[in-house]
């Protein structure tokens, strides 16, 4: 009887990945990005794993700042606050467009 | 913050474009026929697919979704310890919490369901020693669980998901995809306490697939 034992958490694939380090691979198509998801976190792993399959094929980089709430079980805290930049940039672009108009 | 995003699109056409799902799927893959190419492609809601699950993207999904350091070092502790004596260590996923009230309730199954189908579960496999670990989002009735061989999960969400998935089997909650995860993850048989009259046998337990929700 096969016995599953926890994967290595050497991330050897990640390393290439287009989520990662978007300059080893040539862009082909433009930037996704989840803004909301509704969904807790089995909810939010499977579209994850839907937008990686995706970018895996079609080198497409995708960003998902939906997953923020989770964010700091998954990656290090760099990468939480990158995805809280990101979300960020969106509300203070917005802001700044608002104010260019009306202030 | 939907009312943002459509507002920027708005603003900057060439740049932006959104695309909104309800209850209907969306394929990712017609992305790029829907949007023209020099878009960022904001996503909002919760049904969005892709077709292409193949071996690479799904080593790259696991390769990326795995928990940090300090949680992968509490999970290994803890299936160390489980695993010492070399039993069959089968994971429990009792959810209850928000499967009360969800879809009228339609998903959820008493902790005394469980506990059926854990001895159901022992029947089918006489010839190993059967140990489970046991992982709720609520506290869990020891009384109702004294006749087995078994021990909860450190209670952390992520501990707890990725500890399933390191268990040889899995009974988990049906219509919960946090379950599934764990089946997926782990590549762990899954047999979901669907029908409560039902006795599983070896064939019940499939594992999940990552293209599964």
């Amino acid at each position: 009887m096969a016995t599953n034992t926890i994967p290595s958490p050497v991330r050897d694939d990640v390393l290439d990945h287009p989520l990662r380090a978007t300059t080893n691979k040539q862009k082909q198509s433009p930037p996704v990005v989840l803004i909301k998801h509704h969904g807790r976190l089995g909810n939010q792993l499977f579209t994850f794993g839907h937008l990686i399959a995706h970018s895996v094929e079609t080198e497409t980089p995708i960003f998902n700042l939906a997953f923020h709430r989770y964010g700091n079980i998954f990656w290090d805290r760099l990468g939480t606050l990158y995805a809280a930049f990101l979300r960020g940039l969106v509300d203070s672009l917005h802001l700044f467009l608002y104010v260019r108009k009306f202030g | 913050m939907n009312r943002q995003i459509h507002s920027l699109a708005k603003r900057m056409p060439n740049i932006l474009s959104v695309i909104q799902c309800g209850r209907e799927v969306v394929l990712l893959d017609e992305l790029n026929n829907a949007c023209p190419s020099n878009r960022f492609s904001m996503l909002i809601g919760d049904n969005f697919r892709s077709s292409y699950h193949n071996e690479y993207a799904v080593r790259a999904i696991r390769n990326y979704l795995q928990p940090i350091e300090v949680h992968q070092a509490n999970i290994n502790i803890l299936v160390n310890e489980l695993r010492a004596t070399e039993p069959l260590l089968i994971g429990v996923h009792i959810r209850q919490g928000d499967f009360r009230d969800f879809s009228g309730g339609t998903f959820l199954r008493s902790p005394q369901d469980f506990a059926n189908v854990m001895e159901d579960v022992i029947a089918l496999f006489t010839q190993h020693h059967v140990r489970f670990l046991i992982c709720s989002d609520e506290s869990i009735d020891h009384e109702l669980f004294k006749q087995f061989d078994y021990r909860t999960g450190t209670g952390h969400l992520v501990e707890d998901l990725y500890a399933l998935a390191a268990t040889d089997y899995l009974i988990g909650s049906p219509g919960s995809t946090f379950s599934k995860w764990a089946s997926f993850y782990g590549e762990t048989p899954l047999y979901c306490v669907d029908d409560t009259t039902q006795r599983p046998s070896i064939d019940d337990f499939q594992t999940a697939l990552s293209s599964d929700y």
